[in-house]
């Protein structure tokens, strides 16, 4: 039971300490970039940085989990599978979508700043959760449930006790590359004015600053692994696999 | 609890499942459903908890229509087993059996109890099995869980749906017996579904042979075998009709005492049960030797004359006729030792056979 905290304790560690103490984030950097003197990003630091970019993910990863499993339970209903086909398609076409391209669609409409970065990612982060839904409710045998409603188990206990649980494994690592890949992709939220890690790597490049560049890709980097392990404490196999 | 079917009649799109059928099964008897696929007999079983509801006409138990009730609480008073698929994989042994008690609000308490209960009856001990998942389960042993939690709230009927289809023919064989004997001691109103015939015969009070959506014949096995209805049920019997019929038979029924003797230290004592020129030989404790021409008996050492009894020239009292049938045609033996426990019971001989393969005719008259 305690080893699966160890991961997503020690990167949560590992993230705090080049992220909080400055003396560690500057010496880090000073290793990797000798004899560059601006070794911080100056306009913010990057704690905030940091608290910025999480804020873009879990806005626009809250609402991609809703929306993608309320399209994915939606479609799988009685009512909802005229739409199947559509979800279906969707789901597959969204993992072909490279996720800058979204930003860039979303920027005519919104303009620059927090609410396009959210969209885009939101519309992006949807569809692996999708995906997951659909593939985890598939998976879940016609007869088995043909069995639970022959033993009297309604709609909803149908649902919470056989249905659900046995889909959840599939939506919850859906969820999981989803959060992840959101992660690295709201870096790009910098180029449109977000904020968050990115502006120290747009920086960097701009400024050639390796020093910034490196500030925001490691944090960035860690944050993902953090988030992930993180996931990775609440997904088990099912028994039956 | 008697079931009535009233002009069911139950179409998918233009292809009719159920063609206006009305039928009544008796309370507490085995029903068996059987019929080629597409006949209907699954369609037929799912209207009764009504998972199908028929496009047309009535389902009644005890003459309460099974749309009156909220499907759930119907459903909840109906013990349902299909297929060992049916099992919930992410949970336990226990917990699937407890799935209708949990659905009732039972006690936990009640259902601990409840749950041994069941896995003795099945024959799984409930220490080594209540904490399983079903994929650590044999084919065998999950069919025997889905049976207990088909049980599991005590209803007074109960339908299964192919329950034994997925396991080897062995398996099979001993699920039929053990659910016999669970039936026998239970009496519950059953209705089942299989398409194998055999199946069908061993266990059935009476089959219903479906054929496209209708019933073809509704009648005791002996009758069914005996007089088919239509060409169709005849052919759907098979021509061995007659050897089916012995399956319903246990040699114990058929059997008569054997002329015997005991071997004790190399002397035979006198012959018992009957003069004969073929005697059984057993020893002190009645376990059987082998078979012994008495005309080749010199009187000097029986022993060099007997000949030893295998395995397979031995049958049980619980074995059916055609079973014993079978091992006389393999073995060329006219006359086979009847055991139980090991010790002689009686004979079986083929003359026997052959009048019970004929007489049945007579047994249906009974009751």
């Amino acid at each position: 039971m305690i080893r699966r905290w160890v991961a997503p304790v020690f990167w949560t560690a590992l993230l705090a300490l080049f992220v909080v103490d400055q003396t560690v984030t500057k010496g880090i950097l000073g290793m990797l970039c000798p004899g560059q003197v601006n070794l911080l990003y100056p306009r913010a630091d990057l704690l905030s940085l940091t608290l910025e970019h999480l804020a873009l993910v879990a806005t626009s990863s809250a609402l991609a989990a809703i929306v993608g499993v309320g399209a994915g339970l939606a479609v799988t209903r009685p009512w909802g599978t005229l739409f199947r086909p559509l979800a279906d398609r969707l789901a597959a076409f969204g993992q072909t979508f490279p996720p800058a391209a979204v930003l860039a669609l979303t920027i005519p409409w919104l303009g620059f700043g927090f609410a396009p970065t959210v969209l885009g990612l939101w519309l992006y982060g949807t569809l692996p959760v999708l995906r997951g839904t659909l593939v985890g409710l598939g998976q879940v045998s016609v007869s088995l449930l043909d069995a639970g409603r022959g033993l009297g188990f309604g709609p909803l206990s149908l649902f919470l006790q056989v249905e659900g649980p046995l889909a959840f494994p599939y939506l919850w690592s859906g969820l999981r590359s989803s959060v992840v890949v959101n992660v690295g992709t709201a870096a790009l939220g910098a180029t449109v004015g977000a904020g968050g890690l990115g502006a120290p790597i747009v920086s960097g490049l701009v400024t050639q600053n390796y020093a910034f560049l490196l500030e925001g890709a490691i944090a960035s980097g860690l944050l993902a692994l953090t988030v992930d392990a993180w996931f990775g404490v609440v997904a088990r196999p099912n028994p039956s696999s | 609890m008697t079931i009535a079917f009233d002009e069911v009649r139950m179409l998918y799109g233009s292809q009719v499942a159920l063609d206006g059928l009305t039928l009544t099964l008796a309370h507490r008897e085995l029903t068996v459903l059987v019929g080629p696929s597409g006949s209907g007999k699954s369609t037929l079983l799912r209207t009764i908890n009504h998972l199908v509801v028929p496009t047309s006409g009535t389902v009644t138990l005890d003459g309460r229509r099974v749309d009156s009730w909220k499907p759930e609480d119907l459903r909840r008073g109906i013990g349902y087993g299909i297929q060992s698929v049916g099992l919930f994989p992410h949970h336990t042994v226990g917990k699937n059996i407890a799935a209708v008690p949990s659905l009732l609000k039972w006690s936990r308490a009640k259902i601990a109890d409840r749950v041994e209960e069941l896995l003795v009856l099945v024959g799984l001990d409930p220490s080594r099995y209540r904490d399983r998942y079903p994929h650590e389960l044999s084919g065998g042993e999950a069919q025997r869980v889905g049976v207990a939690r088909a049980l599991a709230a005590d209803p007074p009927l109960l339908l299964l749906d192919e329950p034994f289809s997925a396991v080897d023919p062995v398996t099979r064989l001993r699920l039929q017996g053990e659910f016999l004997s669970i039936q026998k001691t239970l009496h519950k109103t059953v209705v089942f579904v299989t398409h194998d015939v055999d199946e069908a015969i061993r266990l059935a009070d009476r089959i219903v042979l479906l054929d496209h959506g209708q019933v073809v014949q509704y009648d005791t096995p002996e009758t069914l075998l005996d007089r088919p209805a239509t060409p169709f049920a005849a052919r759907f019997l098979g021509s061995d009709r007659a050897l089916k019929r012995l399956s319903r038979r246990t040699v114990a029924e058929y059997a008569k005492p054997a002329p015997r003797a005991v071997l004790d230290r190399g002397k035979l004592g006198p012959v018992t049960g009957g003069p004969s020129r073929f005697v059984w030989v057993t020893d002190t404790e009645g376990r059987l030797l082998g078979s012994l021409d008495t005309e080749l008996l010199t009187g000097t050492d029986p022993g060099a004359v007997l000949s030893p009894a295998g395995e397979d020239l031995v049958i049980s009292r619980q074995a059916s006729l055609r079973e014993a049938l079978s091992v006389m045609v393999g073995t060329g033996a006219r006359a086979l030792p009847v055991v139980e426990a090991d010790r002689l019971w009686g004979e079986i001989r083929l003359h026997d056979i052959e009048g019970a393969g004929q007489q049945s005719a007579l047994r249906v008259a009974e009751p």
